[in-house]
């Protein structure tokens, strides 16, 4: 298995992804009044670095093999742990500067994570090589807008800001996100059961 | 022997940059932005005694996150993913039927899209800043202009909605790897985000960057809930992002191995020359030195 992982995940962009996390963390640690935006940055770039490990190049030859998709998820998932062990790793760094909500903002990547790697494993397993790739090219963006803009942050605090109030509130906050990584994790595990088999009667490969 | 005749290269412009905005106008990343700015200007217009983090009113005159960010930032993914498309489309005809030169121009003309909802998202803002003028402790103030503050609002609002795309453009055509328009938005953000004013030393030479505030509530976790206005002619930076912006369509332009790299060698060296100029008269002209409003803001 870590032969397979050792060749499958794609480790330069996991570097340089866990390397942009620090970096991100990095800069609210410093100046987390004006720069926290980048927080909700950073949990866009861990979703996104999340279905790059997942993205299957060769899913024409590896698809008809013996091995099944679950046991080829659990070894890319070596990528994720390396990424999730950033994550923990740039939040502890910079839990002092994070208002408090340290705790939120691990369970923010973690969630993250987790509805990252149910969809793209879905569409793994209804037959598309890289939907990784196409995830990550929406995601990172759309996130890392969302972060910048906050939009209709009072009603959808998705990243908090401060300590609250009329910036979103925490708890809220963090039911929704405990919501989305909890309902992913149980799509994930019912995608890897099927073990590949496809979802909808057919596969497509591009 | 039979000769394919070539449709003029004009002609063929116009009609693959007439589908290449096709393309831009039916991508679901430009209208989640672009319903995103719609209902957050609305929001902004409805609720006039909304305020902002120093607590003051300041009508329009920091709504240009909103157009930069959804029209921007989401732009760069939009044109780098029709940029793949249009490539690959060239790669199944096979044969090079069309430049890729005149691919490239067909895709930046695409930007003309998110320059139309930036440019009408400009005339709701200058609505609200006449409807609901600021308050008097944020912008304009002492030797600022409603001028100075339209001409900030225009480079922070409408050009990146042009300079965001064209940003993917360069990028696919000389990076087009695995990752590198994701990770290259995350860079954007960072280093842009450092630029935004907040740091003392930057603010003579943040003009450099091409997203970088010019007066805000800056420094206000500082506590002095003074609005200040940075040093510069935000006029003349309008020149210095077009530059740019041409810069980097030349630069994607430049991709092309049969293109006439001689002529745009010099084209791009005449763009360099201006947005040098531009660049130092944005930084000579305007505001000498930074100033603070003399009226202190709520969150003083």
């Amino acid at each position: 298995m870590l032969r397979y992982a050792a060749r499958a995940v794609p480790w330069t962009l996991v570097a340089i992804a866990s390397l942009l996390l620090f970096g991100l963390f990095e800069a609210v640690r410093y100046d987390n009044w004006t720069l926290w935006p980048l927080q909700g940055t950073a949990v866009g770039l861990l979703a996104g670095a999340v279905g790059w490990c997942l993205d299957e190049p060769a899913a024409a030859v590896v698809d008809p093999a013996p091995r099944g998709l679950a046991w080829r998820t659990a070894a890319r998932g070596s990528g994720i742990a390396v990424l999730l062990a950033a994550w923990a790793a740039a939040v502890w760094w910079a839990r002092a500067e994070l208002y408090g909500h340290p705790w939120a903002v691990f369970a923010q990547g973690l969630a993250a994570a987790a509805v990252a790697a149910a969809w793209v494993t879905r569409r793994r397993a209804a037959g598309e090589a890289t939907p990784g790739q196409r995830w990550a090219v929406t995601v990172v963006p759309a996130v890392t807008a969302w972060a910048l803009v906050r939009p209709l942050e009072r009603h959808v605090p998705v990243f908090p800001y401060a300590f609250g109030g009329d910036y979103g509130n925490w708890t809220v906050s963090s039911a929704g996100w405990a919501v989305a990584g909890g309902a992913a994790a149980l799509a994930l595990a019912a995608t890897l059961l099927r073990d590949g088999r496809p979802v909808g009667g057919r596969r497509h490969y591009w | 022997m039979t000769t394919t005749a070539r449709p003029p290269a004009t002609s063929m412009l116009g009609v693959l940059a007439r589908q290449e905005i096709r393309h831009y106008l039916v991508a679901k990343l430009f209208w989640l932005g672009a319903a995103l700015l719609v209902a957050l200007c609305v929001a902004d217009f409805l609720n006039p005694d909304a305020t902002n983090g120093a607590g003051d009113y300041s009508s329009s005159v920091m709504g240009m996150v909103a157009p930069s960010a959804l029209l921007g930032v989401l732009g760069l993914i939009v044109m780098a993913s029709l940029a793949r498309r249009s490539d690959r489309a060239a790669a199944a005809a096979g044969s090079v039927a069309v430049p890729e030169r005149t691919r490239t121009l067909a895709l930046a003309a695409a930007a003309v899209v998110p320059l139309g909802v930036a440019l009408l998202w400009y005339a709701a803002a200058l609505a609200q800043y006449h409807i609901h003028p600021p308050a008097p402790s944020t912008v304009p103030f002492g030797p600022m202009t409603d001028g100075h503050v339209f001409a900030v609002m225009f480079a922070l609002g409408v050009v990146p909605a042009v300079s965001g795309p064209i940003l993917g453009l360069f990028l696919a055509r000389w990076l087009p790897g695995r990752g590198v328009t994701p990770l290259a938005v995350v860079l954007v953000v960072l280093v842009t985000i450092l630029m935004q004013g907040n740091f003392q030393a930057t603010w003579h030479w943040r003009v450099v960057w091409p997203w970088t505030y010019w007066y805000g509530p800056i420094g206000w976790n500082t506590g002095t809930g003074h609005w200040m206005a940075l040093p510069g002619s935000p006029e003349a930076w309008i020149a210095y992002l077009l530059a740019v912006c041409a810069l980097g369509v030349l630069g994607a332009l430049y991709h092309d191995p049969e293109s006439d790299r001689a002529r745009l060698r010099l084209v791009i060296g005449a763009a360099v020359a201006v947005a040098v100029l531009a660049l130092v008269l944005t930084m000579t002209l305007g505001l000498p030195e930074a100033v603070a409003n003399p009226i202190a803001g709520a969150g003083g």
